[in-house]
């Protein structure tokens, strides 16, 4: 299922050797046993040379009952911003810069959308209950906090893949050999179920975000996944296994047979593990990262034969992306 | 089966820790027997508690301290079979307790689940009907700083129930960390039996719901408890 795919501003789905952004999402057992909503949320653009796609996990916790609003808000908001974000710039220094600046009015705009939407739909009893107020007077803490949810956010084009991530859920890139790369580091908080969440207080300092000059590191696809899908896996290394099962089916079948086929990679996951598990892809085409579409490299960074990659020329296969990395808590601004 | 990526799948865990004083003073007025009773008689409400959640493995273990630490059930034993891995539990003649140092053990067992990454916030139920002792360190506070300094502790979902009148209420809602949930008191075995159930599918339901950092997962709802009958112990 690939739901909200974010209409203008990609050029037409004609357009060759683009990338195709895929999402899906597949409510989990514990979910469907208690009566409850598929609390994840998915978005993606389609094909185009510049493509965004987007995870966002509502929260399970019975102070957050509007999570899955607050998760579609998300993952759409995220796709428009991580798009123009990429259609806007060239280099990957500017885009980063972008990112850091669409990350900052991502958490604004979620924040106005989930108080526009609390205004619209007034909490009812149920819903006053679960949130502990017996007297339904909700501040706007608690408000946003009914909407809580996660995102996992990629965007490509031009050479170059962006990710924001705020909260669980994970993130990794696939070369064409099968080897998955993370492309953003852990964070300790977020652990045991435990997330950190666009409803808090403070969520640009829980935001992570990176961009990966493509030129230095091709792949062949990205993906974001909420923790319903990565958590039911045995292994904590689960990823790299999935990302040489994604290679496989990225040399085998089209766009269109990937797209049908994630509600069944996502089936199992989300009935074993129990909790609503969804993921989006980025899958390069031919040319995404043909010479013709990306600036001219930064003669300092420029790899020994110098000029410009194609995927067929690649000119490294590191284990460590060469992602820039914000600092926790940088984004944190006066 | 269709298509499929990645590896084995499997359920995801959920530690649920009994800690149960059994000091001398637990051997008084019946509470001991009482403690036996209630834990017995909430496994299956637990068991349902964990089977609305179907992708939840519930994994129970039970200690018991007094002047010293004791795994009674050391395996996280799947709820299922729990029953038959449970033994009534006995107090110490002359038993202290010894808090801090149950604290000090959950901690350790509090890495391995944050080494494995995997399954939702332990769950912790702490049964005590008194003062904590420190004749052996490490103290009550230094116990619970180390639970709380190991990641998986500090995000763990932790009740209490206090048995009787002599249960130390601050020791207890120190210990529980939250500001709007108090432990459960009981002061009798129908109390007792309830508030037990009680806490323990609470805790269970709230480890197993995804949660912001940033949030409380809200205050217990007051629980109505049976008062005691006219021939009915007091504690």
């Amino acid at each position: 299922m690939v739901s909200d795919v974010a209409p203008g501003g990609v050029p037409g789905p004609t357009v060759t050797g683009a990338w195709h952004a895929l999402a899906g999402s597949v409510i989990g057992s514990n979910h469907v046993t208690n009566g409850r909503p598929n609390q994840d949320a998915v978005a993606a653009t389609g094909v185009g040379p510049v493509a965004a796609a987007a995870v966002a996990d509502g929260h399970g916790s019975r102070r957050c009952p509007r999570s899955a609003t607050g998760a579609r808000l998300a993952a759409t908001l995220a796709v428009h911003a991580l798009r123009d974000a990429c259609a806007s710039t060239t280099g990957v220094e500017e885009l980063e810069r972008e990112l850091r600046r669409a990350s900052e009015i991502l958490v604004q705009e979620w924040r106005r959308a989930v108080l526009d939407d609390a205004a619209g739909h007034a909490f009812d009893a149920d819903e006053v209950e679960l949130l502990g107020r017996s007297d339904g007077a909700l501040d706007e803490a608690a408000t946003v906090l009914a909407y809580g949810t996660t995102l996992v956010a990629l965007c490509a084009g031009g050479a170059r893949l962006g990710v924001l991530q705020i909260g669980d859920g994970d993130v990794f890139a696939v070369t064409e050999d099968g080897t998955s790369l993370r492309l953003l580091p852990d964070d300790p908080r977020n652990v045991a179920n435990v997330t950190s969440s666009l409803a808090q207080i403070d969520p640009l300092r829980s935001v992570r975000l990176g961009v990966v000059d493509l030129r230095e590191q091709p792949i062949t696809v990205a993906l974001a996944c909420t923790d319903g899908f990565g958590g039911a896996f045995v292994d904590r290394d689960w990823w790299r296994q999935v990302g040489a099962d994604l290679a496989d089916r990225v040399r085998r079948f089209p766009p269109e047979e990937i797209d049908r086929r994630i509600p069944d990679w996502l089936a199992e996951p989300a009935e074993i593990g129990g909790d609503d598990a969804s993921l989006a892809l980025l899958l390069a085409g031919s040319d995404s990262i043909d010479e013709r579409s990306v600036p001219a490299p930064d003669p300092t960074t420029a790899q020994p034969s110098g000029g410009l990659e194609t995927r067929s020329r690649r000119i490294s296969l590191s284990r460590s992306l060469p992602v820039r990395r914000r600092p926790e808590g940088e984004l944190d601004g006066d | 089966m269709g298509d499929r990526l990645g590896g084995v799948l499997a359920r995801r865990p959920l530690h649920f820790i009994w800690l149960l004083d059994v000091s001398g003073s637990m051997a008084a007025d019946g509470k001991i027997q009482a403690l036996n009773v209630a834990v017995r008689e909430s496994i299956p409400h637990i068991l349902d508690a964990s089977r609305s959640s179907p992708g939840v493995e519930l994994l129970v273990r039970v200690a018991t301290f007094s002047s010293s630490v004791r795994w009674v059930v050391p395996t996280p034993t799947p709820v299922e079979q729990f029953g038959a891995s449970w033994r009534d539990v006995g107090a110490e003649p002359g038993g202290l307790t010894e808090l801090g140092m149950a604290l000090d053990e959950l901690a350790r067992q509090m890495r391995p689940l944050a080494e494995d990454g995997r399954g939702y916030a332990p769950a912790i139920v702490l049964v005590s009907d008194g003062e904590p002792t420190n004749t052996s360190e490490p103290s009550f506070r230094v116990g619970l700083e180390r639970l709380l300094a190991e990641p998986w502790g500090a995000k763990s979902v932790r009740r209490a129930v206090a048995i009787g009148r002599d249960a130390n209420l601050g020791v207890l809602r120190d210990f529980i960390g939250h500001p709007e949930i108090a432990p459960l008191a009981a002061h009798n075995p129908d109390q007792l039996a309830q508030a037990i159930r009680f806490v323990s599918t609470v805790a269970v339901a709230a480890a197993s719901r995804p949660t912001p950092s940033s949030s409380a997962e809200g205050p217990t709802p007051p629980v109505s408890v049976p008062a005691p009958g006219p021939d009915q112990i007091v504690w």
